[in-house]
């Protein structure tokens, strides 16, 4: 299964939190929830959008482990990240996984 | 009551400011009907012409006296937006932004353009999750922004201002996120003031709660100044001053606080932008 961020949710990407503006991080973050529960292996496509700011990218996938309760290993087998037009957001996303701890 | 009567030149930063102040004052006190800020318009010209094209005057709610007719050379100097403000992030108003940039100033890869709004997002995003964290000395406006921008394509610079009201870096700062400040101002042997704060925060963009960190935004600011003919990144939080030049940084600490934080960045460039990742 695959999901494009710009396609399938807004090519404006947002702040980290739903309370912060539209678009967010935390809103894509449980969209990917709801795709996980369907598929084993997700694809998520960053091309196409406006640009992130990190804390989008933070929220929606280090986010996963913070507040979803899916370990360190489940996200990096789960999710492929696709980020041609901008490697770096690739990067950016998995050390936001590597970074996050589960919350207390 | 505010006087203009010998101002002939003024900032853009401290215009917004200014306009920041008069819509707290005035949504902040509205028993006093909106009028506890007054004043005279410009006698100079050009000052008045400017704040009119900045939307001063709108923004702080008097006439913007469209019958002064503006005879100054369009060309040869920058362009002002009307300001903005929200108390939220506005993706859509950070992408239009690098548009007029890579249209009015200079031309950007497709990749940099995100990187720009990107970083745009990232500024008004520290305003909105972090500034207003904690209370203040002053009534703020919780969450708000207020952004001031210019394109000049006859020299193919931008200048992009946001400055809000709340705490400043150094107040926003969780337990997590000082003791990396810390370490790094210990390790370059820089005072925990004010000014060094900031400059430690510019080169953190995340911490492991992923609550804290100032995102990359900064970074990409930097990347840009590196990149173009001529540029800067200035931030101003309370009463420290960072800037950031191609090749330099300059630090201090200032007497006075300027009650807030303001983040102005400029470049200047005269060809189509584009830098790789090192």
């Amino acid at each position: 299964m695959s999901i494009s961020v710009a396609k399938d949710f807004t090519p404006h990407p947002g702040p980290r939190l739903k309370k912060q503006g539209k678009f967010s991080g935390e809103e894509f973050r449980k969209l990917l929830v709801e795709k996980l529960l369907d598929a084993d292996l997700l694809y998520v496509d960053l091309d196409g959008t406006s640009g992130f700011g990190s804390s989008f990218l933070d929220e929606a996938f280090g986010g996963l482990i913070r507040s979803e309760g899916m370990s360190r290993d489940e996200v990096k087998k789960r999710i492929i990240i696709k980020s041609e037009m901008d490697p770096s957001y690739k990067d950016e996303v998995e050390e936001a996984i590597e970074l996050a701890r589960p919350a207390a | 009551m505010l006087h203009f009567d010998n101002v002939h030149k003024i900032e853009p930063a401290a215009t917004l400011m200014l306009a920041a102040e008069i819509e707290r004052c005035r949504k902040l006190r509205p028993y006093v009907g909106g009028l506890i800020v007054n004043g005279t318009y410009p006698p100079d010209t050009d000052v008045f012409l400017q704040l009119r094209e900045m939307g001063f005057y709108k923004l702080i709610g008097v006439p913007d006296r469209e019958e002064v007719p503006d005879n100054r050379e369009t060309s040869r100097r920058p362009r002002f937006l009307n300001f903005f403000t929200f108390d939220t992030v506005e993706s859509v108003v950070a992408a239009q932004l690098t548009e007029l940039v890579s249209v009015g100033a200079f031309a950007i890869s497709e990749k940099l353009k995100g990187r720009m709004t990107g970083a745009v997002k990232e500024a008004m995003g520290n305003a909105v999750e972090h500034a207003y964290m904690t209370p203040g000395y002053y009534p703020t406006l919780d969450g708000r922004w207020w952004c001031a921008a210019y394109v000049d394509p006859m020299m193919g610079e931008m200048m992009i201002i946001l400055y809000d009201q709340g705490v400043g870096v150094s107040g926003t700062l969780d337990a997590d996120l000082f003791d990396l400040i810390r370490s790094i101002v210990t390790t370059r042997s820089w005072r925990l003031s004010d000014g060094y704060m900031i400059a430690a925060a510019t080169e953190l963009y995340r911490t492991s709660t992923g609550q804290s960190g100032r995102g990359r935004g900064f970074r990409d600011m930097k990347k840009f100044v590196d990149s173009c003919d001529d540029g800067e990144l200035r931030v101003l939080s309370n009463s420290g001053s960072y800037r950031y030049m191609k090749g330099g940084e300059q630090i201090s600490d200032e007497s006075l606080s300027i009650g807030g934080t303001l983040v102005e960045w400029r470049v200047r460039h005269g060809q189509p932008v584009d830098f790789e990742d090192a």
